[in-house]
């Protein structure tokens, strides 16, 4: 397949320029930036793809990680339990008893541990990766590899990272030496991270706000944003609703709706999940459960991203979206932004078409868009 | 041959790639001119001006302007900007007659070329050929000596950015100059031999559009008043570019220019 994502990249960056100077509503800078995101990240779909869960502390990062991998691996308790950053990842030839834990240190050492089953690996976690431990103050990294093959997204080469509280690194009012290089080390993860999953808790959306950190760090690196425990949220008593199923989606709608006013997320990309009642669902083998707790569906979802990572995919749901970012412009100002994209397109459109391409849907969109604005 | 002197100007309007153009093709001349007996290359002193007391003096200002150039573009980095229109930069070029490959009568038969380079400001073109409005005092000196110089030369390399062409980008801006800066040409030095050459087309990836239709057909007006003794060039000095993560282009790491003197060597014949 002929590589046209530098054009891509070139074209979206000179919308962005062009969007700018036209004024036109933060939304859509922000919508073109995430579209820019995932460009500069199938340009390096070779690189290990890290799923990166980034939210404010006790959002219940780790219990969602451990129903994505479907095993209670990351300890999770009453008190904020991450304290440094911890990479899960699949290894087909690894033994599935056995669980290998690299403990990086700040000067780069690494000590490796083999355990023989998951509660060893869950000790050696919360010794050296929680705020329970003693030791993770002089913690860096912990890398987990085992042989994941129940989890979907470990299976499709993903590797997810639990963060700590990273806003905290982030909070100008609290700045101290350990913030800046906490903000260092965030930064680094951020800029690595090829699929941010932004955690917030159902009972938690207005109390402490990481707002600040959302839209200056991870509202440009589109971003899925998850309502976990939803089932801690409570309708208003105004609301008189019995049906289950409607009661439901309007809890759903509600929260997603304090999302939206809370952080500006895309509601498209918003999903409210439950790790607890998937737990129980596991636990029960309650698939009904299962299903609503909606796990399964973000589940779907983050594989859907990392396929976009795949630049035969991911181009077209590049072209896709700013095809669909263009329409929200009135005719004119899209005229007017695409102005200086035309040279990046032409070029793709040649070489797509040289490349015996032309019949394809990247080919299709990105001719549709030429023509319409050009 | 006979022992002549002879004046060409580079010109185009800003970031249209003239320093990367000349600092590579200076570089790419003096490369040759190691290599052969017959042809010498020099870097021109420039005269500089000091302001406050008025004094000239001569600075060796071009060669380390090239060498920062050529040392950033290897480093992927992109030249610096030029200074004002005033410091100009210059090579001289020389021919000697040859006889069985070797140069003789050097002193009687030579020929040479002195090319320069003056950024001016882009107002300075809206001056020069009247678009503008109330242009300021330094505004209308660099369009003078934009104008005398053209008038005194006897060929010219106008630098198009072929990116901005294609994309229609100060389109009006670009018709009225180059209208206006053909029309000079007539009224002023209407023999003067004009290279017209395509940059950026790096950018391009390698897929050349039909620049002489582009200018034939969205700039009818110029394309009328075109002098005679003109030729249109297509020219890759970098040979490729590099797109960063952040979408912005660079020099390669490596280097693979093409058709980069060709404008010379139809200009000055050598």
């Amino acid at each position: 397949m002929v590589d046209t994502s530098e054009f891509v990249l070139q074209a979206l960056v000179k919308i962005k320029e062009g969007c700018i100077n036209c004024h036109v509503k933060s939304g859509i800078i922000d919508n073109i930036s995430g579209t820019i995101f995932l460009v500069q990240k199938i340009r390096n779909h070779g690189a290990p793809k890290t799923i990166g869960f980034f939210g404010a502390q006790k959002r219940g990062k780790s219990s969602l990680i451990n129903q994505l991998l479907r095993c209670d691996l990351m300890p999770v308790g009453m008190i904020p339990m991450s304290s440094v950053v911890v990479k899960v990842k699949h290894e087909q030839a690894h033994d599935p008893k056995q669980f290998t834990i690299d403990v990086i240190d700040a000067n780069g050492s690494i000590e490796t541990h083999v355990v023989e089953d998951l509660s060893l690996a869950q000790m050696l976690l919360t010794q050296y990766g929680s705020h329970k431990g003693s030791m993770s103050n002089m913690i860096d990294t912990i890398n987990v590899t085992s042989n994941f093959s129940d989890s979907e997204i470990l299976e499709n080469e993903g590797i997810l990272v639990d963060t700590p509280g990273a806003e905290i690194a982030f909070d100008s009012n609290h700045a101290t030496e350990t913030n800046a290089s906490d903000a260092q080390r965030a930064i680094k993860i951020l800029s690595s991270t090829h699929n941010v999953i932004f955690v917030e808790r159902a009972d938690l959306m207005q109390g402490v706000n990481s707002k600040e950190f959302f839209s200056e760090h991870l509202k440009p690196m589109r971003p899925l944003s998850v309502i976990n425990w939803k089932d801690a949220y409570n309708l208003d008593e105004r609301h008189n609703i019995t049906d289950p199923q409607l009661l439901e989606k309007k809890k759903q709608s509600c929260m997603r709706e304090i999302m939206l006013k809370t952080y500006g997320v895309n509601l498209d990309r918003t999903l409210c999940v439950s790790s607890k009642e998937a737990a129980k669902a596991r636990k029960n083998d309650d698939k009904e459960l299962l299903t609503r707790s909606n796990v399964p569906e973000l589940e779907r979802r983050i594989l859907a991203e990392l396929r976009n990572l795949n630049p035969k995919i991911g181009l077209e749901t590049c072209l896709r979206e700013l095809q669909k970012t263009l329409m929200q412009l009135d005719t004119e100002t899209a005229k007017q932004v695409f102005l200086q994209a035309q040279r990046p397109f032409y070029v793709m459109l040649v070489m797509i078409k040289n490349s015996g391409m032309d019949n394809t849907n990247i080919a299709k969109i990105a001719r549709e868009i030429y023509e319409q604005y050009c | 041959m006979s022992n002549t002197v002879e004046n060409y100007l580079f010109l185009g309007l800003p970031k249209s790639g003239k320093t990367t153009y000349f600092s590579l093709m200076a570089q790419y001349l003096q490369n040759v001119a190691n290599r052969t007996r017959h042809l010498k290359f020099l870097y021109l002193p420039t005269t500089i001006v000091n302001n406050e007391t008025g004094e000239e003096v001569s600075d060796e200002i071009t060669s380390d302007f090239i060498d920062d150039c050529i040392s950033r573009i290897k480093k992927q980095k992109w030249p610096r900007k030029t200074l004002d229109y005033e410091s100009g930069y210059s090579f001289e070029l020389v021919k000697f007659l040859t006889f069985l490959k070797k140069p003789i009568l050097q002193k009687y038969f030579y020929k040479k070329a002195v090319i320069a380079y003056h950024d001016y400001p882009g107002e300075a073109f809206e001056a020069a050929f009247g678009v503008g409005e109330d242009p300021t005092q330094e505004i209308r000196m660099a369009a003078e000596d934009m104008k005398s110089r053209i008038k005194n030369a006897n060929g010219l390399f106008l630098i198009l950015d072929a990116d901005a062409l294609f994309n229609g980008q100060d389109n009006r801006k670009h018709q009225i100059t180059l209208t206006r800066l053909f029309r000079c040409i007539k009224e002023t030095n209407p023999d003067i031999k004009l290279a017209i050459i395509f940059n950026k087309l790096e950018l391009f990836g390698g897929n050349e559009l039909d620049f002489i239709r582009v200018i034939r057909d969205d700039y009818s007006n110029a394309f009328a008043y075109l002098p005679y003794n003109h030729k249109f060039f297509y020219i890759y000095p970098l040979g490729s570019v590099f797109t960063a993560d952040d979408g912005a282009t660079f020099p390669p790491k490596k280097l693979s220019p093409k058709n980069m003197l060709k404008p010379i060597k139809w200009m000055i014949g050598f």
